[in-house]
């Protein structure tokens, strides 16, 4: 019953809804790294964005989860101010009764007018997660690089 | 496997860094790997490339990729599960003659004291020193003092070689 009322609490994340126009579009290619965590085996490999919103204060703010599949998905995220983003691939086996997740964060700032493109991708235990920002107007996209939370200053 | 391993080294490092020294610096951790301390390894290897781009490329990576934390939960009998939680400390410093990147672990969760008196971001696991050898070749020196993170050994060879950028996932 405990593992029961675990894996309810971990898959019961609150999703991540917004009214905003859709700035942030996440691709997502998983490849799970252990037969354990496959269905046939009773088991699991998610992967997950959590949104926080960040204020002048740099006070942090949870704003709901959206789970990462095969399929991309788009959502809208507050322009001109940060948004924490933690990206969380994690493991379940009904088999070991076990659970184990890592995480990657980023702070990103969306300017307004443009589109963020992020490709998520695991395979063979490694991970990538990139960051581009688009201009629809021109056609032009940059790779954003990895802004740790710390780099947020208080105004 | 996958989610076993994490807890197999939490526990072989609880039994066996007990009597052992865990590096509470990282010319500590040098030390106890130039003695060969148990779990400690090194792996040496160059690369045709100059020195200031190999030791941008590792400080981006360094700190893009092992700025992590996991997390786990395990069965230990019974209805009873514990947890875990491994939170990564990196940190670079650069000069023109070494980049000396190292990796601090800090671990908490049900029933699991680090002992010997960690240091406030952990004790120190991975230090990699790079290093000029002429005008196109660099050296990178990884040493590292725990089990496990073969995983950020491959990632670290493949950033200074250029062939991957990806992140090892360290709750592998």
């Amino acid at each position: 019953m405990l593992f029961a009322g675990v894996l309810a609490g971990c898959s019961g994340l609150p999703p991540y809804e917004s009214d905003l126009p859709a700035n942030l579009n996440v691709r997502t290619k998983l490849s799970s790294p252990s037969v354990l965590l496959t269905s046939p085996l009773a088991g699991t490999f998610d992967a997950h964005m959590h949104v926080t919103a960040v204020d002048r204060r740099c006070q942090k703010n949870y704003r709901g989860s959206v789970k990462l599949g095969n399929t991309a998905v788009s959502v809208g995220i507050p322009a001109d101010q940060p948004s924490y983003l933690v990206f969380e691939f994690s493991g379940r086996s009904l088999l070991t009764r076990g659970s184990a997740s890592s995480t990657y964060a980023t702070l990103l700032t969306p300017r307004s007018g443009h589109q963020y493109d992020v490709d998520v991708v695991y395979a063979d235990e490694m991970y990538s997660i990139t960051v581009y920002e688009r201009n629809p107007r021109s056609g032009l996209r940059r790779e954003v690089e990895r802004r740790p939370f710390s780099a947020c200053k208080p105004n | 496997m996958v989610l076993i391993r994490p807890f197999f080294v939490l526990s072989t490092a609880v039994l066996l860094f007990g009597c052992a020294s865990q590096s509470k610096t990282a010319d500590q951790l040098r030390d106890n790997v130039q003695r060969n301390a148990t779990f400690s390894s090194r792996e040496v290897f160059e690369v045709k490339k100059p020195y200031r781009q190999v030791s941008d490329t590792l400080r981006k990576k360094w700190l893009e990729c092992l700025d992590s934390t996991t997390t786990g939960s395990f069965h230990r009998g019974g209805n009873t599960f514990g947890t875990l939680t491994n939170i990564y400390k990196p940190k670079v410093a650069v000069t023109d003659r070494r980049t000396e990147l190292t990796l601090q672990h800090k671990q908490t969760g049900t029933g699991v004291t680090q002992l010997g008196g960690p240091p406030p971001e952990g004790f120190f696991i991975i230090v990699t020193d790079v290093y000029p050898i002429d005008k196109n070749t660099s050296r990178v020196d990884v040493q590292k003092h725990m089990p496990g993170y073969a995983g950020v050994i491959k990632a670290i060879r493949n950033w200074a070689e250029g062939t991957s950028r990806g992140c090892p996932d360290l709750a592998q």
